[in-house]
């Protein structure tokens, strides 16, 4: 029966953070399901066009084929993603979004990092995966026999990736139309393409369509490299650049969290 | 001389006040330097046309616009600066449907926005939901306008804020559940003294509930006052007149609304009745009746006499 009226209490940012964890993965499962699909399919051509060499796969699960032309749809993907997390809440629509008894900025945040968790456990469940066929098509070559681990060249895509995430993510949240977040992010259009010219062979083109904006490593090492040069500070290691284009991306999600429009 | 009718409201303790609030949306003005008083643990209604400013004041009161000048506060904290602690406070059904979350399951979406209040009441919830027999299985874009209010009416109860913000709550609703929702609303405010303020179009269907009215009018309040006050001082008077009658002088300021062709005519007079009656004879009418007048008559009467400005 009813209560007498009392002080309201704030809502844990943990319960808000599972609420919209909860939100995304029912809106888009079959999406992120795909997306998963989609890497273990990766994993799998890739290991049955180097014949399951060890090399590939030490190439796939210790370094995350980092370089690899394969890699950039990893790139698409998750900035594919960052947009999907505020489609149903556009700017200027987001109402309902803001009605909660949450501060504008942290409840922004909070949806940018639950968007970030969903689409990191898709990611390692898919990797996950890729090591167990591993595991079961290469006898003899195995990840877990190879005594593969984590290495520095997944910290580095998964920054990257994390990167590509902050940057739709901004784009997001800044502008009106969904449209103009897929016409902005053009640099991924032509990371794609970049990378279909190259599965393709077509390496002229590739290099035509990457080298104007992109670096070839892709998106995520394009900005590295930018900010490489930018500073000449070449005493920077790869990570450090992926690291210090984190934080200005969070930067930049911070303050497009704060545009206020006429809801 | 009488003065008119008054615009502004003394409330010793209120739950809502604006100042002076303006907003405007590109050209076109929204608030024209609105002065709401809404007492604590009024049921307040706000009447107006479209584009009065109804839905625009709601807005702000939640810091989802902001004015462009003024200020208004929420048991006296501005939602500019404690927007997530006075939303706290807040049970909202909005005018529109709610974008973003139509693609859920209503028993889903329940769920979802319960996450959001540690003051969400399972129990009572489930008496609404079987109350107002709401299907938890479909999707609410699915939903027809009157089913998607009564989901919207759980979502803003069933937390028990002591404000309700309801932006034409009866909007698609057909007789029976209508009255339901206003046995739901009787209840709610009896048994937790919270403060509503409505907004609609159709007084009559919360005539029940409103001890205070305020009629906006272009963004501006025309009248604000209790039930009791324009039940007592705003009334009908039937009058006999000479043909070139042209009223009493005195009570200029306090007609609000005239109608009907000499000798027989009609004038709604914000005062005292007695004076009034005394004031009318002095000027040469016949008082043939005197009537009070319901809310929905008062506000029509308002807004019929600013258009004959």
């Amino acid at each position: 029966m009813m209560q007498t009226l009392t002080a309201k209490a704030s809502p844990s940012p943990a319960g808000i953070l599972s609420a919209n964890i909860r939100n995304l993965v029912t809106r888009y499962l079959w999406e992120l399901l795909l997306f998963g699909l989609i890497m273990v399919v990766y994993h799998l051509i890739a290991l049955r066009n180097d014949g399951f060499s060890e090399r590939m796969i030490g190439l796939l699960f210790t370094d995350g084929a980092l370089g690899s032309p394969g890699t950039f749809i990893f790139v698409v993907i998750t900035a594919f993603w960052s947009f999907r997390v505020w489609t149903d809440l556009p700017p200027g629509e987001r109402a309902t979004f803001l009605i909660y008894p949450v501060d504008r900025l942290t409840h922004c945040i909070i949806r940018i990092m639950a968007g970030a968790l969903v689409i990191i456990a898709v990611f390692s469940a898919a990797w996950i995966m890729g090591a167990l066929l591993c595991e079961i098509f290469g006898p003899g070559r195995s990840w877990f026999s190879n005594e593969a681990y984590v290495g520095s060249g997944w910290t580095k895509s998964f920054l990257g990736l994390l990167n590509s995430y902050l940057f739709g993510s901004i784009l997001a949240l800044s502008f009106k139309k969904p449209e103009i977040w897929y016409v902005i992010k053009l640099p991924v259009g032509l990371t794609a393409l970049g990378m279909s010219a190259e599965l393709l062979k077509l390496h002229g083109l590739r290099k035509a369509l990457t080298s104007i904006f992109l670096y070839p490593d892709g998106l995520s090492a394009s900005f590295g490299n930018l900010f490489y040069t930018g500073t000449g500070s070449e005493s920077l290691s790869p990570f450090h650049v992926f690291f210090i284009w984190m934080l200005i991306l969070s930067v930049g999600v911070i303050l497009s969290s704060r545009i206020r429009r006429e809801e | 001389m009488i003065s008119a009718i008054p615009s502004d409201l003394e409330a010793g303790n209120p739950a809502i006040v604006t100042r002076d609030l303006m907003k405007f949306y590109k050209k076109n003005r929204a608030l024209n330097g609105l002065d709401l008083t809404v007492p604590d643990g009024a049921v307040y209604l706000m009447v107006g046309p479209n584009g009065s400013g109804k839905t625009t004041t709601m807005k702000i009161l939640l810091d989802l616009i902001r004015p462009d000048s003024g200020h208004a506060e929420v048991f006296s904290i501005s939602p500019a600066t404690g927007g997530a602690r006075v939303r706290a406070a807040i049970g909202y059904v909005p005018e529109g449907r709610i974008p973003g979350y139509e693609w859920m399951q209503v028993g889903l979406l329940l769920r979802h926005h319960s996450s959001y209040y540690p003051s969400w009441d399972s129990d009572y919830a489930d008496s609404l939901i079987k109350n107002l027999e709401i299907d938890l299985t479909r999707k609410f874009r699915k939903l027809s306008k009157g089913e998607s209010r009564r989901v919207q009416l759980v979502m803003a109860l069933a937390h028990f804020p002591p404000l309700l913000l309801l932006d034409e709550p009866m909007d698609g609703l057909d007789p029976l559940a209508r009255d339901r929702v206003i046995e739901i609303l009787i209840d709610y405010i009896s048994e937790t003294s919270a403060t509503v303020l409505a907004s609609t179009h159709h007084i009559a269907e919360l005539d029940k509930l409103a001890d205070h009215m305020g009629v906006l009018f272009e963004g501006k309040l025309l009248a604000q006052n209790s039930r009791e006050e324009i039940h007592t001082s705003l009334k009908k008077y039937l009058l006999q007149v000479p043909e070139d009658w042209d009223g009493s002088p005195d009570l200029s300021n306090a007609v609000v609304h005239r109608k009907g062709t000499r000798p027989e005519t009609s004038w709604e007079i914000w005062g005292d009745e007695t004076y009034v009656t005394e004031q009318l004879k002095t000027a040469g009418a016949m008082v043939r009746s005197v009537v009070p007048l319901r809310l929905e008559e008062a506000a029509v009467a308002i807004l019929a006499g600013k258009e004959q400005e």
